[in-house]
């Protein structure tokens, strides 16, 4: 029997359990003792997930329009054109929860609505580095 | 949690970041919910603001279009006789002798990313 993260879903505060070894992702762990633990980077590519960490930047269409995604009262994320110094289409990768933030609402997660069983993307202060 | 992959943003599912309905217009929604594929509506490019050059101004060139912005221009044709393109009737498009009208000049415009006549500043459209 091994530690297990019950039904594999890495979302915050899932319960850990004892479970049959299945070898699945959501029963190995890493131990880091804290003198070898280093701090979280605050600058400096995520080469895991691809953004430079609290960067702030734009999200741009390669459509022939080239606009950008632009969240809309820290609701639902649509595409618009790119108008200078807006902060609301500009959005930052934050290295703690590996989630991408909005600028103007920095504490607003980019997500799938309701839970992931929504196709739209939006911005909310809920999400907690879900797997979805 | 989203991943950058390429041109793509992908979720932990597998699924895409993209534009609803493929429509490269205003205040479209971004959606989840599709996988991968090869069309546009899915690609994206990741501009850190720090480098952001902004739209090309008046008299630079738009890269992505190949036109130098608001830089009146005639369109030649390659065929031997290299006539130029002309708008006839303020709506067809006919290849003319040069004629120093503004009928056969153009420009392009940054804001609609089209071509407009001099003559009246509308667009070339299908």
């Amino acid at each position: 029997m091994v530690l297990d993260v019950e039904g594999n879903k890495d979302e915050e505060a899932r319960p850990v359990t004892v479970h049959g070894n299945n070898g699945g992702v959501n029963q190995k762990w890493n131990v880091i003792y804290l003198d070898k633990a280093g701090k979280d980077e605050t600058t400096g590519l995520n080469e895991e997930f691809g953004f430079d960490i609290n960067r702030p930047f734009y999200i741009r269409s390669r459509m022939p329009m080239k606009r950008v995604m632009q969240c809309h009262g820290a609701g639902w994320i649509h595409l618009n054109t790119y108008k200078a110094k807006r902060l609301d289409q500009q959005f930052w990768f934050d290295e703690k929860t590996k989630t991408i933030h909005s600028q103007q609402w920095k504490n607003y997660a980019v997500e799938k609505y309701s839970n992931g069983g929504h196709p739209y993307l939006r911005a909310t202060a809920t999400v907690n580095s879900r797997w979805w | 949690m989203f991943r950058l992959d390429g041109s793509h943003i992908m979720n932990e599912k597998g699924w895409a970041m993209s534009i609803l309905n493929n429509q490269d217009v205003e205040n479209k929604h971004i959606t989840v919910n599709e996988k991968k594929d090869g069309r546009i509506a899915q690609a994206w490019d990741i501009i850190y603001v720090d480098e952001w050059k902004g739209d090309p101004k008046k008299g630079e060139l738009n890269e992505d279009f190949g036109l130098y912005v608001e830089r009146p221009f005639y369109i030649v044709s390659a065929l031997p006789s290299h006539r130029y393109i002309d708008l006839i009737n303020n709506k067809n498009l006919v290849i003319k002798t040069p004629n120093g009208r503004n009928t056969q000049v153009w420009w392009f415009d940054q804001k609609s990313k089209t071509i407009k006549t001099k003559l009246n500043n509308k667009s070339i459209d299908i």
